[in-house]
């Protein structure tokens, strides 16, 4: 545990890294962090059931969205709200509750902010030791450990977006970090637990399932992974959990790029790709290669959203620091699927971030609108989306050339 | 711990994130440069709505809080974005028509707050206005929504359909074109400041937990040292 949390890098990067982190905290606001909150927060009412909940009651509340994530996302956040109950304050019911424009100029809203997102710093840091213990040499240990802590593309979506992604990241880092231990069964674990938050670490499942040699730990994974889903997911059984958790997000949009075969039925690209990339690990021993490619290949064929990328960003570090030959096209693909968000028709992406500065800043034009003045942003869109999949595409393919020699 | 040299690698994260950082705090400054106009208040709840399509107009009474009006916004609802025809809206003082504005259908979003912009008014404050919202190209069937409001703001007058005063008024925002840059870039930073220090405990928290944190990186930085 000790050699765990041992800083590789001079202490003063670490601490400015930190500093960074703490300064734009309170600053940065996307409504999601209000929403998930808003809705976990039924759980100190003695809310379980939280998509059935929310189904009954939709008429008499101010924010009307169905719960999107998964139960452990609930109950997470729930209980961490209470834990903070006091430092936030009796004003924070009020504020959740608040679904006008005044509620940015809350006059604790900057605090609600710092500390809604302290987990979020809690798992960021983690990640970086995580990422860390991955290696072995001092040089490579430092190199990871400043990749991670000192780009400021992951510290701005962490905590511009204020998504949860980075804990679902951390626990497929823990899976990853415990496959190549060999402790499959172990790595299987985590990943469900990242799935009982977020869906996306169940397309990884199948590269660990394929890892398997013999039928008896297949078996026993198998059975790990279905009691912990059950443990957690039986209790919130109902109609509205699948639409909610289930049939949404990732899901919905996964299945949404294909090729029409007639008779209704359709050739799903992204599975048609993950198949491959299945396939391909089953070849080789490099799964945190896999689980690299995997996700490259669906956020490539998908409309996705920019926390998403939170997903990829720590296997994408591992990915640079390792095999230094697809250094370019990998930052590459990364700078593209960075800067396509920007252009989606979602002011929220862009101004409103910063609508803690001043709420006057919604008016001002994104740069979808700006755009639109001299061209077709989704063209744009549509170009940016083709240069990353194609890129994606060159990295599996760079990869089969690997698996052959 | 021995002499640590700083690796091209990290020499240019450390740029990177200094600029971030930067852009972060300064980005009042550049947006306010995209700021052409400022709403005088927040939208009044909305509450009701009146059709609007070719055979009936809208029309508005207010009295301008500040000079320099240069917009007006309104809810509009269009839903499942069926509508396309043109909205106008026409500004009038004293009878006569003094500004007009026009917002195609289809960039009008079900629900969103349509802002209709035109040349500032310089000597608004305190004069009486009428806006005017009508459509040609929409009918019945297909009528937008106009959302009303039961709680409107002082300035605010009566509504009138086609000429015939109803009750409820629409919700309607006024925007007002910034005297200078300058002065609405120090107001911005002024009430970021004002509203970050209103929760004073937590202000004083960040303050020293900053200052903490800027101490320790000068310590390690003198005993580590970094090149």
């Amino acid at each position: 545990m000790r050699d765990f949390f041992q800083i590789p890098i001079p202490r003063y990067l670490f601490v400015f890294a930190l500093l960074v982190r703490f300064l734009i905290m309170p600053f940065l606001y996307h409504p999601d962090i209000k929403i998930y909150n808003f809705q976990s927060s039924f759980l100190s009412s003695g809310v379980l059931n939280i998509y059935d909940f929310l189904n009954e009651k939709k008429q008499e509340l101010p924010f009307r969205e169905e719960f999107v994530y998964q139960p452990l996302a609930y109950l997470f956040w729930g209980s961490y709200q209470v834990l903070i109950k006091p430092l936030l304050g009796s004003s924070f019911k009020e504020w959740l509750w608040d679904a006008s424009q005044q509620s940015v100029e809350n006059f604790r809203i900057f605090r609600f902010i710092f500390l809604l997102k302290l987990p979020l710093l809690f798992f960021d840091v983690l990640t970086a030791f995580l990422l860390a213990s991955f290696f072995d040499d001092k040089k490579r240990k430092s190199r990871v450990f400043t990749l991670w802590l000192l780009n400021p593309f992951s510290i701005f979506i962490i905590y511009a977006y204020s998504g949860f992604d980075i804990i679902v990241s951390f626990l497929v880092l823990l899976s990853l970090y415990l496959a190549k231990k060999d402790r499959l069964v172990l790595s299987s674990f985590f990943l469900v637990l990242g799935y009982l938050f977020k869906a996306y670490p169940l397309l990884l499942l199948p590269i660990i399932f394929l890892k398997v040699n013999k039928f008896s730990d297949f078996l026993k994974m198998f059975l790990v992974v279905l009691a912990t889903f059950l443990s957690l997911s039986y209790p919130f059984f109902s109609k509205s959990f699948i639409s909610g958790a289930i049939s949404s997000g990732l899901m919905n949009r996964i299945f949404a790029p294909s090729i029409d075969l007639g008779f209704g039925v359709r050739i799903i690209i992204p599975f048609l790709i993950m198949f491959i990339v299945y396939l391909l690990s089953r070849l080789d021993k490099r799964i945190e290669v896999y689980f690299f490619l995997l996700l490259v290949v669906v956020l490539s064929f998908i409309h996705f959203h920019i926390q998403w990328l939170v997903w990829i960003l720590p296997l994408l570090i591992l990915f640079l620091v390792k095999y230094k030959e697809n250094y370019f096209i990998a930052v590459l693909w990364f700078l593209v699927m960075f800067f396509l968000p920007f252009l989606y028709d979602d002011k929220q992406m862009t101004v409103s971030l910063f609508s803690l500065f001043s709420r006057y800043f919604s008016l001002i034009p994104y740069p979808f609108v700006i755009v639109q003045k001299v061209y077709d942003p989704y063209y744009l869109q549509s170009l940016l989306q083709t240069a990353s999949s194609s890129l994606a595409l060159f990295l599996l393919w760079k990869n089969i050339n690997y698996i052959k020699k | 711990m021995e002499k640590y040299k700083l690796h091209k690698e990290v020499k240019i994260l450390l740029f990177l994130l200094s600029f971030f950082l930067v852009l972060v705090f300064a980005s009042p400054i550049f947006m306010s440069l995209g700021l052409r106009y400022i709403p005088y208040s927040f939208q009044p709840p909305l509450f009701g709505s009146e059709k609007l399509f070719n055979e009936q107009s809208l029309s508005q009474e207010f009295i301008s809080p500040q000079d320099n009006l240069t917009a007006i916004g309104v809810s509009i609802r269009n839903f499942n974005l069926q509508s396309k025809g043109d909205v106008i809206l026409e500004v009038y003082s004293r009878g006569g028509l003094i500004r007009r504005s026009v917002v195609s259908g289809s960039s009008i979003k079900d629900g969103d707050i349509v802002i209709f912009t035109f040349d500032k008014i310089p000597n608004s404050r305190s004069v009486s206005y009428v806006f005017k919202l009508s459509t040609l190209e929409v009918g019945k069937e297909k009528a937008y929504e106009v959302y009303t409001t039961n709680e409107p703001q002082d300035f605010a007058g009566s509504l009138y359909i086609n000429d015939m005063p109803v009750e409820k008024p629409i919700s309607f925002l006024l925007y007002f074109a910034p005297e200078s840059r300058f002065s609405l870039i120090y107001d911005i930073y002024k009430s970021w400041f004002n509203r970050f220090y209103s929760d004073y405990n937590f202000f004083y928290f960040f303050i020293a937990t900053f200052s903490l944190l800027a101490i320790l990186i000068i310590y390690f930085a003198k005993k580590e040292g970094g090149r």
